[in-house]
């Protein structure tokens, strides 16, 4: 049982590709991912059932499978091979439930571990009491036995080779199904058992272009066939599996015939198939040739399904990119919409452009003296009641103003993220998984209040830096240090975009004004770089809110991308090609 | 509930669903209606009944043992029958019906298998699990078409997964017109009949159909025959079939559809929040005080001293500046309309508020209802963002604003005049006094009262009463114009309430009547068809 020093590389590689595949990353449900996800888990399964204790030991007893559809006979089949009521056969369908495996005694001792199969339990049965009907045999039909395997062992099992009963392959009983598919898979060679009403069936003719695909070693029985309807259906019978690539499975014809009082079927009935189970268990050589063949098969099967995994598995990862892609380009929306909005003057006209005129007044003479007496009156009023300059009320205007601007871009972009989202059912879980993705964030508002007051306490910053000679800094003082700030938060909001350009648009008349103050005070040169400068930093405070935003959408598509990677997936299970290759050749 | 009840329930679904029913379903529920159309006009006397069911589960043997007669083929190898067939007793009227079911083999029969089934069309169909795609194409598109099903199984296929999962269970809505027919039975033992009946029937139930009645037959030994033909009878008697499989279908699709959810009245305290905000936004309270700022700058030009009163006038009239005022309907036949494309668009600021309440209100109705319709609901939203700034300026450039003066003003005007000519009075009097005696005129004299000179007196009074009216013209043109800016709000959040009525509360409002009357469609088309 040890492993030889050829096969150890295989058996490393191959216990890699089974951890990528155990986390093949298929949870969203995008076209066919519940097909890919079974086919993983069926992957996973049949290294562990199967190809890892083969790939260890080739000479190993061969396991052969009786499968079938449900009603076809498998069990009274098994029962008739074995001489001996194993098996409990009826009319309720489905019948076997807990599969059997029936050894010959001298084999105990491979099947009792978990060498193969290890997701089933084993259960060591007794043999019926002699004379026990084959409707009694065995135990009842319980749903949660399903995952027992009843050991048997029995004289009549040729050495070197076991049996097992498998539940049926198409009853409504989706254990029955998954199971049957599970031990097939398992199989070195399989016993299919069909009936005349049922060899056109679909659903095994299904699984045997699998076996043929897998190049697995296959008998057919037909069973129940009427004594006259022989010569109609064998050759349609053989035909179909010609045309399969089974030319080579030997046909077992069993007639319509009455059981015996046991319920059992004459051993003469199935002398053929048993001597032909009896034939390959005495011949070494053949055992080890219908092993590697079945073996090399599996791995081959294997690499066509990791090659469907891995696609499955890259579509999962591209999706998640164009969701990324998709919630990057929204929110790159928002940031040029505030962007538009902070730019012309759109953000002034009305209502801020008009105080600002109130509070400096036009070039205009008799306005200016109506601006004079009217801002000497404001101040005073102020004075006295305690109101607020009207300076500080331009500028809390372009606050509120700026900040409905990205509160309302923030929402524009969850919105159309998340509408991006329940386009497609993939996108739906994602959404289902996280209900705040629907609108902006809670803090978003606040965060947004916050990154204006810090941007309008940079500029004020920005004022004072560039007040460096005294000439400078008596003006700024003169003119007031909040009126030279608002001065060039208007003259910001009021130019068009790329002032790198070097031209200063002006929109509104009376922003003339706030950028002539700033030219008074700072030289027509300045100025624009210090516009320059705010509306680079305005934009910079906008960016990083709005990815922080947008970040809640990078990082609930971040756990949908953690498994394997369809690189390691391929490149592992080509290196499990090559080193089982590798092993064989030597 | 009758067909045509139900009909129109599927009708309604169609319309109010929209965009909210997936593309794949909304295609079926198109076949469903044209499907039921074709069908009422075609022999509603007929009844058609289909018997499906597994390669080799022996359709056509039954359907043979039925007729009593050899019509169909029946063969050991399989899959056997590839095409339906047609048996029936009374051919006129069942042509055109067989040719839109596209059956093409048809057998006329004289004695039909029960008195009251003359009308009955019995159908021989392929089997739907065989290697032979085409066949199941065959039985699945038949399967929709006839009025009557007859599964039939055999002991050996009785728990395939095929006919229960992917046959069986998705007609389950149509226990009315099904019958579950065991064939072969002779191949069981006596006793072991019941036993699988009983599991068959075990399973049927779990497949959805509760009240399950299985047959048990032999096409070989006629047994169970008569009951069969029995059963037939009585479904062809009932004429019902039809309009109950139509019923069952739309019952069965209409479980395939995603309720709306819960769907809740339109909130009033929501409409006027979003009013409000909106006309923050819209600027009405600009409006208003700049209504309230032209008139008392009005009213001061016109009730004020004369002689400081003209500083007023160097002022910028509020409304004007916005756009707004008198000036727009100064030319004649000038169409607000016209004026509105003169006013820049809107500021982004006002838009933004704007586009936050209309979204907060959107989400406020749709509270309740399934993200499916919530989203109907937000597109919409996204539409009325989009029109609302440009309509709301539009609606208040064509507000009308109280903005004509007052009669008083008038009146102050000819008082102030008249002051300042009284004052002129005594000014030339005291000149007059003063530069005649220079010239060689003699003076005339200057009454006196209680020591003051009239003149002087006239002139004190003219400059007391200018100060006075001006003073009580600036309080009465204070207290107008507070009145006229509560006015123009009042009527400026009027007309923003009519467009907001009908360019965002109307929209969602007809969506969630949509969502409302989906929901009540929903559940008539759910009914169960009997009960």
């Amino acid at each position: 049982m040890g492993v030889t020093d050829t096969r150890a590389p295989a058996i490393a590689s191959l216990e890699r590709l089974r951890a990528s595949l155990a986390d093949a990353g298929l949870d969203l449900p995008l076209d066919g991912a519940t097909e890919h996800r079974e086919n993983a888990a069926a992957a996973v399964r049949q290294i562990d059932d199967y190809i890892r204790p083969r790939l260890a030991d080739l000479d190993a007893p061969l396991l052969a499978v009786v499968g079938g559809s449900t009603g076809s006979g498998k069990s009274t089949i098994v029962n008739a091979v074995v001489g001996t009521p194993l098996s409990r056969v009826g009319v309720i369908r489905p019948t076997t439930r807990q599969p059997i495996l029936v050894h010959a005694p001298a084999d105990a001792g491979w099947f009792a571990s978990d060498r193969i199969l290890p997701g089933l339990a084993r259960v060591r049965g007794a043999l019926s009491s002699p004379g026990t009907p084959a409707s009694a045999a065995g135990d009842s039909p319980a749903a949660s036995r399903i995952h027992e395997l009843m050991l048997l062992a029995h004289d009549a099992v040729p050495a070197s080779l076991a049996i097992i009963d498998a539940p049926d392959i198409d009853s409504v009983a989706a254990d029955n199904r998954a199971l049957a598919t599970q031990l097939l898979a398992a199989a070195d060679l399989w016993v299919f058992v069909t009936t005349a009403n049922r060899y056109a069936d679909a659903v095994p003719w299904k699984l045997l272009d699998g076996a043929a695909a897998r190049s697995i070693t296959v008998a057919v029985i037909l069973n129940r066939v009427p004594a006259d309807a022989v010569d109609d259906v064998l050759p349609d019978l053989r035909a179909m599996l010609a045309a399969r690539d089974l030319a080579d499975a030997p046909v077992f014809v069993i007639e319509e015939q009455p059981l015996d009082d046991l319920g059992m079927l004459p051993p003469a009935a199935v002398a053929a198939p048993r001597d032909w189970l009896t034939a390959i268990a005495g011949d070494r050589a053949e055992r080890t040739r219908i092993a590697a063949r079945t073996l090399g098969g599996a791995i081959e099967d294997l690499d066509r399904r990791v090659g469907e995994i891995a696609e499955a598995r890259q579509a999962q990862l591209d999706w998640i990119s164009g969701v990324d892609a998709m919630a990057a380009a929204d929110y790159q929306d928002a940031v040029d919409a505030v962007d538009e909005a902070t730019r012309d003057g759109a953000l002034l006209r009305g209502e801020v452009l008009a105080r600002w005129q109130d509070f400096v007044g036009t070039t205009d003479f008799f306005r200016k003296i109506e601006s004079w007496v009217s801002r000497t009156r404001d101040s005073v009023a102020a004075w006295i009641q305690g109101k607020p300059s009207p300076v500080v009320d331009v500028e809390t205007q372009i606050e509120t103003g700026l900040h409905a601007v990205i509160v309302d871009e923030g929402g524009r972009a969850a919105a159309a993220t998340w509408a991006g989202l329940q386009r497609s059912a993939a996108g739906r879980t994602v959404a289902e998984r996280h209900p705040e993705l629907a609108r902006q964030s809670e803090q978003f508002s606040d965060a947004a209040g916050a990154a204006i007051r810090d941007w309008q306490g940079a500029l004020l910053q920005l004022v004072r830096d560039n007040a460096g000679n005294k000439r400078i800094k008596a003006r700024v003082l003169s003119a007031g240090l909040n009126v030279i700030t608002v001065a060039l938060m208007i003259v910001v909001f009021a130019s068009t975009g790329g002032l790198t350009g070097g031209e200063l648009l002006i929109a509104g008349g009376s922003a003339v004004l706030g950028q002539k103050l700033l030219e008074t005070v700072f030289g027509e040169d300045a100025v624009r770089r210090l516009a320059g400068e705010a509306r680079r930093d305005l934009q910079q405070r906008v960016q990083t809110l709005f990815d922080t935003e947008r970040a809640r959408v990078t990082t609930a598509l971040e756990t949908l991308r953690f498994g394997s990677s369809p690189e390691s997936l391929r490149r592992e299970s080509a290196t499990l090609l090559d080193d089982v290759r590798a092993a064989a050749g030597s | 509930m009758s067909l045509d009840d139900r009909l129109a329930a599927l009708r309604t679904l169609r319309s109010a669903g929209g965009d909210t029913v997936p593309a794949a379903l909304g295609t079926t529920m198109d076949a469903l209606l044209e499907r039921a159309g074709r069908r009422r006009e075609l022999s509603p006397g007929s009844t058609v009944v289909g018997m499906f069911g597994a390669t080799g589960s022996g359709k056509s043997s039954l359907v043979n043992a039925l007729v009593g007669d050899d019509v169909a083929r029946t063969h050991v190898r399989r899959p056997t029958t590839s095409e339906a067939l047609a048996v029936t007793w009374e051919p006129e009227g069942a042509a055109d019906l067989l040719d839109w079911l596209e059956v093409r083999d048809r057998v006329v029969r004289v004695d039909p298998l029960d008195p009251r089934a003359r009308q009955l069309v019995l159908l021989d169909l392929p089997d739907f699990d065989s290697v032979e795609a085409g066949n199941r194409a065959v039985a699945e598109r038949l399967a929709a078409q006839v009025d009557a099903l007859v599964w039939v199984v055999d002991p050996q296929k009785y728990a395939d997964e095929v006919l229960h999962a992917q046959f069986i269970t998705p007609h389950a809505r149509h226990a009315e017109v099904t019958l579950i027919v065991l064939n072969q039975s002779d191949l069981l033992t006596p006793a072991d009949v019941p036993r699988v009946v009983a599991s068959l029937t075990e399973i049927v139930v779990r497949d959805g159909i509760p009240k399950a009645t299985v047959l048990a037959v032999s096409a070989r030994t006629g047994a169970g025959i008569d009951a069969l033909r029995r059963a037939l009878g009585d479904l062809a008697a009932a004429r019902g079939a039809r309009d109950a499989r139509l019923s069952a279908d739309i019952a069965a699709l209409a479980d395939r559809l995603e309720s709306p959810g819960d769907v809740r009245p339109p909130d009033t305290r929501a409409r006027t929040r979003l009013v409000d905000e909106i006309a923050v936004a819209a600027g009405a309270d600009v409006v208003a005080r700049a209504v309230a700022g032209s008139y008392r700058k009005r009213s001061a030009q016109a009730t004020g001293w004369p002689l400081v009163s003209w500083i007023a006038r160097l002022r910028a009239d509020p409304l004007t500046r916005l756009g707004l005022g008198r000036k727009r309907t100064g030319k004649a036949g000038q169409d607000p309309d016209l004026h509105r494309t003169s006013l820049p668009p809107a500021n982004a600021a006002a838009r933004a508020r704007v586009s936050i309440a209309v979204r907060d209100y959107a989400d406020t109705a749709a509270a309740g209802l399934t993200e499916t319709w919530r989203s109907t609901l937000r597109s919409s939203a996204e539409t009325s963002i989009a029109t609302l700034p440009d309509a709301l300026d539009l609606a208040i450039a064509r507000t009308q604003l109280p903005d004509r003066g007052s009669w008083w003003w008038v009146l102050f005007g000819i008082v102030q005049w008249v002051s300042i000519l009284t004052g002129l009075v005594g000014a030339g009097w005291l000149l007059g006094a003063a530069l005649l005696p220079r010239i060689g005129l003699p003076p005339f004299e200057i009454p006196v009262v209680e020591g003051w000179a009239v003149p002087t007196l006239l002139i004190i009074a003219a400059v007391l009463a200018g100060i006075l009216l001006g003073l009580l013209g600036g309080a009465l043109g204070a207290v107008t114009a507070a009145a006229r800016r509560r006015r123009t709000r009042k009527r400026l959040v009027s007309s923003i309430d009519a467009v907001v009525e009908s360019s965002v509360v109307a929209p969602i409002g007809a969506g969630i009547e949509r969502a409302r009357a989906f929901a009540a469609a929903l559940q008539a088309a759910r009914q169960a068809t009997r009960g």
